[in-house]
């Protein structure tokens, strides 16, 4: 078999698991809120209306929205926020399919239930319910497949899963990993409806030995993620490990893995977290550690727009982390990784421009990329108003596919990352911003309050500090983004390790 | 002797309807005799039968079963205690034959065992055979058989009185006939009092003691079949009558319709 597949192949397990046990348990709970919701709505009518309003109001709510926002509003993150969003997104078809199948029973059937003296409640759960189930069993699948797909959405809240694969992999250009993710993820929901489409037919053919099967393969899958997961498992929580959703991020996550593993500490990673869901999540003691960069703390959270310089800004940095969140800076691991302008090499020698300043004129007549939140950050605002910028247009992308848009040149200016090996890599010049609009971006070693307590941990991670010069660092990109390898690899490079690395699992959950 | 139902200036106003759908109906059945509602839709015969087991209450007036005002009664027990009979049967699908027959004796709490018997019993006495009938599905019978469950169902929990709705409507006229010859023959097995709501006059002359015509919610004729034909007593009734009657003639020849 392909090596790189194999690979892939392996972490599959362990991030299946995690899939199936949450798209298990909010589909068990929606359908534990939906089914009471539903024989309320059939018995007390006027509720109808207003709930599947309110259901499909939240159904028009970005699921990637609903997923992020969960973190905030529940001041967590990992599975709860994910279970949660998924709960409500899972009512809506189950509560809607549950309402119309009992409101659409034959009337002379309610009629003859009651003229043969049940009452109310007998009428609804002998006669409606049964007649309805199978309309309850189409909304339930729908529900699943749904769920199935949305839980891939749960990884940048910090809930392993199948978009584990999808998320680094897209980052990472690793297309086998975003391949093994959707056929996994494809692969469940139609599992999990053909299984569905069993207990149907079951019911409608009056089988209930296909019903059993179909329950007992369900329970069986469940019954195994629950057994690998082990959700009641107790004991020391492992520390986790933060990274955001970029190369970078995963790269420097495992380096930090490595130190901490060398101490024979139990360590989780925790990756492709939003930007600002990672620091929540540090200071809210969910992950233990990550790296972030002084100037976005700095513009981002202190709301700074002045830039006193490097040393002072870390310093500021470092003090207002500890005095107002008791969180610790262990300090800058050796390099830089600045938002900046870049712009192909032959074009900006065409146009003569050498800085941000040189821009200004040509700026109308051109299109400016971004990342996701590059136009949202106080930075874009400053240096837009500070050097007057004004371009034709302006498009966000995901990272991994700025670059690309400026080759085929689709965008003919883009904000970079100064530590992107892929500025070399397609020839591009970064700019120099004379007027030092945007502040430093040293990259610094955050701790949770939990390690700053705890000196062997801490003692682990100090050889970091000021061991990543600029140029390492965009080489290890460069590995990964451009020649392809994997990050474990460039990883090990960073940061070599001091002994021969044992045989570990290196994806989420190494022991 | 007291009748077994009586309708006392009973008056039934629907909810955002327009005209009453029933006004001061006073009527009654005796012990073991068959009352026949007939009318045309909307002339408040079904709201009539409903009000005898509580699925309609009265705006004004009472019924009483054996003397009792209805609504001094549960209405679950009064129904449990009342057969009742829908057109093409109404059974319930996901249920078999033999769960349809047992549904208000469980309810009753009546054992296991017992209700088996019942069931049995019933289908043998609609003339279906219990080993071939009990288990199958209410799809898949024809429209006559599943009236004859319907019927075992009615009289599972042996009531003494049974209300029927437009027993034999949508059915083939010789299982029409086939399943009328049934219900004489069960109410005088049974010793049953059955109130029997129809649009068929000719149907209910052929099975009823009593025929009560209905119109708008207003009774317009009762008596005996042979007296009502004599007599009908209200124009309306003497064209419904007259209508049965042209209708024979064409079928029969004249001397049929002549004879009356």
């Amino acid at each position: 078999m392909n090596e790189a597949l194999a690979e892939q192949l392996e972490r599959l397990p362990r991030l299946l698991a995690p899939h199936v046990l949450l798209v298990a348990g909010s589909l068990a709970t929606g359908v534990l809120v939906s089914l009471p919701l539903s024989l309320l709505c059939a018995r007390f009518t006027r509720l109808a209306a207003p709930v599947l309003a309110l259901a499909s109001l939240v159904q028009t709510i970005p699921a990637l929205a609903l997923l992020a926002l969960m973190a905030p509003l529940l001041g967590s993150i990992g599975v709860l926020p994910a279970f949660l969003a998924l709960v409500i997104y899972s009512v809506m078809p189950i509560a809607r399919n549950a309402i119309t199948g009992l409101r659409e029973v034959d009337p002379a059937l309610i009629e003859a239930a009651r003229g043969v003296g049940m009452s109310e409640g007998q009428v609804l759960l002998r006669v409606r319910a049964p007649l309805a189930l199978p309309t309850m069993l189409a909304g339930l699948r729908t529900a699943t497949v749904w769920t199935v797909g949305l839980a891939t959405l749960s990884t940048p809240v910090g809930a392993r899963s199948l978009g584990n694969f999808i998320f680094s992999g897209l980052q990472t250009q690793n297309f086998t990993a975003v391949l093994v993710g959707c056929v996994a993820a494809a692969g469940l929901a139609l599992a999990l409806d053909a299984l569905l489409a069993l207990v149907e037919q079951a019911w409608a053919r009056r089988r209930p030995a296909l019903a059993l099967v179909a329950g007992a393969v369900l329970a069986s899958g469940t019954a195994w993620a629950a057994l690998r997961e082990e959700p009641w498992r107790g004991g020391p929580a492992p520390l986790r490990i933060g990274a955001k959703t970029f190369t970078e991020q995963y790269i420097l996550a495992r380096c930090i893995a490595t130190q901490l593993e060398r101490e024979g500490r139990a360590i989780e990673l925790v990756e492709s977290l939003g930007s600002t869901v990672a620091f929540d999540a540090l200071v809210q003691g969910d992950i233990d550690v990550y790296v972030d960069y002084s100037g976005t703390l700095w513009a981002n959270y202190m709301k700074r727009s002045d830039t006193p310089g490097a040393a002072r800004v870390l310093a500021e940095v470092s003090d207002w982390l500890a005095r107002e969140h008791g969180v610790e800076c262990l300090g800058p691991l050796g390099f830089e990784n600045a938002y900046a302008m870049a712009l192909p090499r032959e074009r900006a020698i065409e146009l003569g421009i050498d800085d941000v300043g040189d821009l200004v004129r040509h700026a109308p007549n051109m299109t400016l990329g971004g990342d996701y939140e590059f136009f949202a950050r106080p930075e874009w605002a400053a240096l837009r108003d500070r050097y007057g910028l004004g371009f034709k247009d302006r498009r966000s992308f995901d990272p991994s596919l700025m670059f690309r848009a400026v080759e085929m040149g689709e965008v003919d200016v883009l904000a970079a990352f100064s530590s992107d090996g892929r500025i070399a890599a397609y020839d591009l010049v970064v700019l120099d911003e004379p007027l030092e609009v945007l502040p430093p971006y040293d990259a610094v070693l955050l701790v949770s309050a939990r390690v700053a307590a705890d000196p062997a941990a801490r003692a682990a991670l100090l050889p970091l500090i000021g061991a990543i010069d600029s140029e390492a660092m965009r080489r290890a990109n460069m590995q990964v983004d451009v020649e392809g390898q994997t990050v474990e690899a460039a990883a090990a490079l960073l940061v070599p390790p001091t002994r021969p690395p044992a045989q570990r699992e290196v994806e989420e959950d190494a022991k | 002797m007291q009748p077994r139902i009586e309708w006392r200036a009973v008056s039934v106003r629907y909810p955002n309807a327009g005209a009453a759908a029933l006004k001061q109906l006073s009527a009654s059945v005796e012990a073991g005799e068959l009352l026949a509602l007939v009318g045309e839709s909307g002339s408040g015969k079904t709201t009539a039968l409903k009000c005898v087991n509580r699925l309609v209450e009265p705006t004004e007036g009472v019924v009483l079963v054996d003397g009792v005002d209805v609504t001094q009664v549960d209405p679950v027990a009064l129904r449990r205690s009342i057969g009742y009979v829908l057109q093409r049967g109404a059974l319930f699908p996901h249920l078999d034959v033999a769960e349809n027959i047992a549904i208000t004796p469980r309810l009753l709490g009546w054992p296991a065992g017992r209700i088996a018997e019942r069931v049995d019993e019933l289908l043998a006495c609609v003339g279906l055979e219990p080993r071939a009938y009990r288990r199958r599905s209410p799809g898949e019978l024809s429209g006559g058989q599943a009236q004859r469950v319907g019927f075992a169902r009615a009289l599972a929990a042996r009531p003494r009185v049974v209300l029927m709705d437009e027993p034999f409507g949508a059915l083939d006229a010789l299982i029409r006939a086939e399943l009328q010859d049934e219900v004489a023959r069960l109410r005088r097995e049974l010793g049953l009092t059955i109130v029997l709501v129809t649009h068929d006059l000719g149907e209910a002359l052929a099975l009823a003691d009593r025929v009560a015509v209905l119109r708008s919610g207003e009774l317009v004729a009762e008596g005996a079949p042979e007296q009502l034909v004599r007599d009908p007593g209200h124009p309306y009734a003497a064209a419904l009558f007259d209508a049965a009657r042209r209708q024979a003639r064409r079928m029969l020849g004249p001397e049929v319709g002549g004879a009356a």
